[in-house]
């Protein structure tokens, strides 16, 4: 059985003669964090907005098994979304933008309630919006993406504008969701927040999908690196090199830990000729590395 | 389909601007008609026929309704929210002609129903509305709805074009000034466009021509100008606001955002 919330093939996209998107295809499984990752320009809200109707595309788009085109996308009613930045009537409050975005239920109100308290929008709701600084926008325009419990959640740079706190409150509601089984699609310039949600990932480069992986298959591979402060840096320098060790810099002394070589193996090495480790460090590679590799390739 | 208009609603209740618009149209017809009163010259029964001449002021803020109910959509960005609905971008247009005409009929009825109520009150018997006017051939009540009926009909030819305009900018403001422009049009180029008309017969069913309708209603002679009876005025204006409408849809329906 098919368990994707949303497929996206063969996805293509001229603006004029420009083509913009190129052939992109991919799936987001029910319940999972989809990155969405690439340089500015590299297409990723011209997928969302094709997902979203907001612009003509060519290609199929299905949600929830349901295709999805310009002209007519009632599968629409289960996708929740914010793109770019949020659209707010500067006229009217926090509180009636939810009113009349929430589908009407009977715990409509309830629903509302929860949004407000999860989202900490309790202190500004009932001003107008036109008096709202960016993070506020940005946190009432989550809201309304999410007050509806959409299956699908697409979030273009969710985190612009928020503050430490915000951040992490929208981290643990997002979590919170995707644990009842809200697939999410986000696309982050920051990427060390990306690397906290993030299952899954779809790297874009020049309007292409240049690598579809899992964040912790990307991360395996990465690069694990020691620095070392020692009595004696530069015959620590030789002996290292002697052993084949890769030295990635001098000061301070950063070499790259081979999978097959434990830090056991090198204390061994240094003791056997004398020299005293007074600082040792682990370093790992983050998904910025591991993405600007990709890219680089 | 009905949520959406709805939510129209409530975006223009919520609007201070349609309240302040409001609350300046009851001040104008009360002030009018207390002038009427206090300086017969101003002949108050063709005052009162002409709603103490808000209807003027009505149409201008209706042009401007409907150019920023399309507009601002894309001026806060807000349009994403609903294109990204499952509502088709044709439900979103008709929602909004909707609303338009919800307000539209409200305030020429509030109006209509004020300026009886201004005509009770302050002119009690000072005329009938059984009298005709002078120099035209109806009494006066016919007249007076004679008159609200026409002009919001040709009000919304106008409409029409703005919400055409509209649908195809995403500024408003050239939208409301193609409306007001529109509105002038006739006293600007009537006189011209009669000579026109009457050396190339066709031109006769520009939509231009066509606002002459409700003074047309009132003075039957008109028709010696325009070329045309009441029945082809309306039906030329209905077919320009099934034209500019049905562009305007479909151009609607083509936006990305």
């Amino acid at each position: 059985m098919d368990n994707s919330t949303l497929a996206v093939k063969h996805l293509t996209k001229f603006f004029g003669k420009k083509q913009a998107l190129s052939n992109i295809t991919f799936e987001c499984q029910k319940g999972h964090i989809v990155g969405l990752i690439g340089a500015n320009g590299a297409g990723k809200t011209t997928i969302m907005k094709s997902i979203l109707s907001m612009i003509k595309s060519d290609g199929d788009i299905s949600i929830n098994g349901q295709t999805s085109t310009f002209d007519n996308h009632k599968i629409l009613s289960e996708v929740g979304s914010l793109i770019e930045y949020p659209g707010i009537y500067p006229y009217m409050s926090g509180r009636d933008h939810l009113k009349i975005f929430t589908d009407d239920t009977k715990d409509k109100a309830q629903r509302i309630q929860d949004i407000i308290t999860e989202l900490n929008l309790k202190d500004y709701i009932d001003k107008r919006a036109k008096g709202y600084s960016l993070g506020m926008k940005q946190k009432l325009g989550i809201a309304m993406a999410l007050v509806n419990d959409p299956s699908l959640v697409i979030l273009d740079e969710p985190m612009n504008g928020l503050d430490p706190k915000a951040t992490k409150d929208l981290r643990e509601l997002i979590l919170k969701k995707k644990a009842a089984g809200t697939t999410f699609l986000i696309s982050s310039h920051i990427l060390g927040e990306l690397q906290k949600l993030a299952e899954d990932l779809i790297v874009i480069d020049h309007g292409k999908v240049i690598k579809k992986t899992t964040m912790a298959s990307l991360l395996e591979n990465n690069n694990h690196y020691l620095t070392l402060s020692t009595n004696n840096d530069p015959q620590t320098f030789d002996i290292l090199k002697q052993a084949n060790y890769t030295i990635c810099s001098t000061d301070p002394l950063k070499i790259i830990l081979p999978s097959e070589k434990s830090v056991e193996n090198i204390m061994e090495l240094l003791a056997s000729n004398n020299i005293t480790v007074r600082d040792l460090r682990h370093i790992d590679d983050d998904l910025e590395d591991s993405v600007l590799k990709i890219i680089a390739k | 389909m009905l949520n959406l208009y709805h939510q129209e609603m409530f975006k223009l209740m919520k609007k201070r601007s349609t309240w302040i618009c409001t609350i300046l149209l009851v001040v104008q017809n009360i002030a009018f008609a207390i002038i009427g009163k206090s300086y017969p010259r101003f002949v108050p029964r063709q005052l009162f026929a002409d709603d103490f001449a808000t209807i003027s002021f009505i149409i201008f803020i209706m042009i401007a309704a409907s150019a920023s109910i399309i507009s601002t959509e894309f001026e806060y960005n807000t349009i994403k929210n609903m294109v990204s609905k499952s509502y088709s971008r044709q439900t979103i247009l008709f929602s909004k002609w909707l609303a338009i005409l919800t307000y539209s009929s409200v305030i020429f009825f509030f109006i209509t129903l004020l300026s009886y109520i201004n005509k009770v009150v302050l002119y009690g018997t000072d005329f009938s509305l059984t009298n005709k006017l002078p120099g035209i051939n109806l009494p006066t009540w016919q007249y007076w709805l004679l008159t609200v009926a026409t002009n919001f009909f040709t009000m919304w030819l106008l409409l029409s074009a703005v919400f055409l305009m509209a649908s195809m900018l995403k500024k408003g403001t050239t939208a409301i000034t193609l409306g007001i422009v529109g509105y002038f049009a006739i006293s600007v180029v009537g006189r011209i466009m009669f000579l026109i008309i009457n050396k190339w017969d066709f031109i006769k069913w520009n939509p231009i021509n066509l606002m002459n309708y409700p003074s047309q209603l009132a003075f039957p002679d008109l028709e010696k100008l325009t070329h045309l009876n009441n029945t082809e005025m309306f039906a030329g204006s209905a077919v320009y606001m099934i034209l500019f409408m049905g562009l305007g849809m479909y151009l609607f329906s083509k936006k990305e955002v």
